[in-house]
């Protein structure tokens, strides 16, 4: 009985899996169709006869890929690190804090994650036009100095809160000071959260199209995300070209997430760790 | 302690923050008045075009340096210039379409390049085709240098006509023709129930509606350059529509909108499943690419005129430039002999300069469509849209009404009349142009 339902989960499980990896599958087999060619009908004309490469060379040649791959692994680069940085900062400042204080803070960062990216958009591009910022990266990795997101920095201060009080209380004691107390205590005890939130940020900064649309004027300056949208408007004829660099532009993520699966693996400590 | 983490990670933010951590690009600040920003959107093909003829304009005038700003696709490039005028760092000259160009002239924010033009005299009114040059005017004053004029015509597969015997479309063919070789055209080819060929492809919006009310003697708004209300309710325009909608709704020569949801028309008609297509010169640079495919172009159909509906962009200046005088030299290349030839070869738009049109550098004979001059034969018979600044958005909000209407089982017109009055309610601000 307890066989059969196993059987049965990982049946569905597998099911489940099939709906989510068709399309990448898609995105995989696609580009392996001659440009030029109308789009295929149905699946049965999805799997080239005659398998090319020719659309990731056209991808490569039509528009700057290689070099806005580079930018966006540039900016992505440094926009991590300081992501965690900041936001693992804050979260543990929260946790520490006490009182109405901390109340009135975690309200502030819920609601400012509700505040849509268009609402701050003109106002923005004002602040970091007076700072003279306009055409470079900084408006880009802008949002990493303040945790990324309002999102990370209560996941850190949820992820730092379940650690029992006592053991901040007597690192301090101990003469443990704060940075010290950070990186040597707080941080080691959530790495899957860091490990989440180095992913989630990761996809962010990866695919952030309208901030380098706004910011960013050259032609070797931007992204990969805004030459997906260039070759986009090669028509239906050259989607091979499209799925090409949209499957360059992707498989950095794809192979992130599955080399963090094993950090995810580990549990976090909860709260009853101390006492076993 | 927690004082001082906090304000730890407040000065290392602040710090970062002014010296720009990890800052690449430099800025190149535009105001020594030999810098200019030009921004255009386009395919990458088309943006090569640009940046041959920004190499060609630097070539000859060692002084100026153009930066050029790419954009792909047009909402892209509205999204920026809207949020860079706003934000006060405008390019100094950027492409712009005539139905667009209206929300920024409205604003007092461009150059009217009108009286340069007559000032310098390099390059005049009477080179350019006047329809564009009209489309282009803002208070009579013509506010942008138009760049390419675009007529909407008909793609067909020349190969799906003779197979069907039906007379390919002449110069002059009338609605009934055009009708005719639809139902033609239209087909089962094994014979399961389901249509295979269709005759037509249509895209039911505004812009693509509007020639046929034309060509049936109606009028799309009451007052083109002071458009009060839209006139679907006149018998003229009323019966142009019935005979749009009699495509899908009586005849079946055009796809379902599932079926136009699944495949586009461009696809099918590239795969040999749409025997016509109106569309405009953008189309011919996605079809010389298609193997196999023999098509032409001829003009749309008549009836009680011959009509066509306007597509063109233009250079357009920010009134907030520092570097208008080289800007204009750029202008003045990008639109003289040298400049307009770089830009035609690219095969994608048809230039405004006529000299150039005519030449065999656009009616290349080596090169498909082999009827390019129907492009510029439908010049003469071109109508436009109104170019107030709120034109954009009435079409916006016009065109899904259009498409449920079209495709709607027997939803009669007077709901579209009224849902068109409705869903422009004071947009229509009676501002004249």
């Amino acid at each position: 009985m307890r066989l059969k339902g196993s059987f049965m989960t990982a049946g569905f499980t597998i099911l489940l899996a099939a709906v989510f990896v068709f399309p990448l599958l898609l995105m995989v087999i696609a580009p392996l169709r001659q440009p030029g060619l109308p789009p295929p009908r149905g699946l049965g004309e999805v799997i080239p006869l005659t398998p090319s490469l020719q659309s990731f060379r056209d991808a490569f040649s039509l528009v700057p890929l290689g070099r806005s791959i580079l930018n966006s692994i540039f900016v992505t680069g440094i926009a991590v690190p300081i992501t965690i940085l900041t936001a693992s900062w804050a979260g543990l400042a929260l946790t520490l804090m006490r009182g109405r204080l901390r109340v009135v803070i975690v309200a502030a960062l819920v609601l400012l994650a509700t505040v849509p990216l268009t609402a701050v958009w003109i106002p923005r591009f004002v602040l970091f036009d007076k700072l003279g910022l306009i055409g470079t990266y900084v408006p880009l990795i802008a949002p990493a100095l303040m945790g990324g997101s309002p999102l990370f920095v209560l996941f850190y201060a949820v992820a730092f809160h379940r650690i029992p009080h006592e053991v901040f209380e007597a690192a301090i004691m101990e003469g443990c000071g704060a940075l010290r107390l950070w990186w040597r205590v707080a941080l080691p005890l959530v790495k899957p959260t860091t490990a989440a939130i180095v992913l989630l940020s990761a996809v962010a900064f990866w695919s952030s199209f309208i901030d380098p649309l706004l910011y960013l004027r050259a032609e070797k300056d931007l992204t990969a995300p805004l030459m997906i949208h260039s070759l986009d408007l090669l028509g239906p004829t050259n989607w091979p070209v499209f799925l090409a660099a949209s499957l360059v532009i992707t498989l950095p993520i794809v192979v992130a997430f599955f080399a963090a699966q094993r950090l995810f693996q580990g549990k976090e400590r909860g709260g009853s760790w101390l006492g076993r | 302690m927690v004082r001082t983490l906090i304000s730890l990670s407040l000065l290392i933010t602040i710090v970062c923050g002014v010296a720009g951590c990890g800052g690449g690009g430099q800025r190149t600040g535009s105001g020594d008045g030999n810098l200019i920003r030009l921004q255009a959107f386009g395919d990458p093909a088309e943006l090569d075009a640009y940046k041959e003829l920004i190499a060609a304009f630097e070539k000859e005038n060692p002084d100026v340096r153009v930066e050029f700003i790419p954009v792909g696709k047009q909402k892209d490039h509205m999204a920026k210039l809207t949020t860079s005028f706003v934000g006060g760092q405008p390019p100094d000259l950027f492409l712009i379409n005539f139905r667009r160009f209206g929300q920024f002239a409205e604003k007092d924010v461009l150059e009217p390049l009108g009286p340069r033009m007559a000032e310098r005299g390099k390059l005049t009114e009477s080179d350019l085709y006047e329809q564009t040059v009209e489309a282009f005017k803002y208070k009579d004053t013509l506010t942008c240098i138009p760049q390419n004029v675009s007529s909407l015509v008909i793609y067909y597969n020349r190969t799906l006509f003779q197979e069907a015997g039906v007379p390919l479309p002449t110069a002059d063919w009338t609605w009934d023709d055009f009708l005719a070789a639809g139902k033609a055209l239209t087909k089962d080819t094994n014979g399961d129930g389901k249509t295979d060929v269709y005759g037509l492809g249509f895209e039911p919006t505004l812009i693509r509606i509007a020639p046929f009310i034309w060509q049936n003697g109606g009028e799309i708004v009451d007052n083109l350059e002071n458009p009060t209300r839209f006139m679907f309710d006149s018998w003229a325009a009323a019966d142009a529509l019935a005979f749009i909608r009699s495509w899908y709704s009586d005849h079946k020569i055009v796809p379902s909108l599932v079926e136009n949801k699944s495949e586009d028309h461009e696809s099918r008609f590239s795969r040999g499943g749409l025997a016509m297509i109106p569309h405009s010169r953008r189309f011919t640079a996605t079809l010389r690419g298609v193997p196999n495919l023999d098509w032409d172009v001829a003009p749309l159909p008549q009836r009680r005129k011959k009509v066509t509906v306007l597509h063109s962009d233009a250079y357009c200046m920010a009134k907030d430039s520092t570097s208008k005088d080289a800007a204009y030299r750029f202008i003045e290349f990008a639109l003289g002999t040298t400049g307009a030839s770089i830009i035609a070869r690219s095969g994608r738009t048809v230039p405004t300069v006529k000299t150039i049109a005519n030449s065999p550098v656009f009616l290349d004979a080596t090169q498909k469509p082999a009827s390019a001059n129907v492009f510029l034969d439908s010049i003469t018979s071109i109508r436009r849209t109104p170019n107030i600044g709120s034109w954009n958005e009435i079409e916006t909000r016009v065109d899904p009404l259009i498409e449920e209407w079209y495709f709607s089982d027997g939803l009669p017109k007077e709901r579209l009349d009224r849902a068109v009055n409705a869903a422009t309610v004071g947009l229509f601000k009676g501002v004249s142009p």
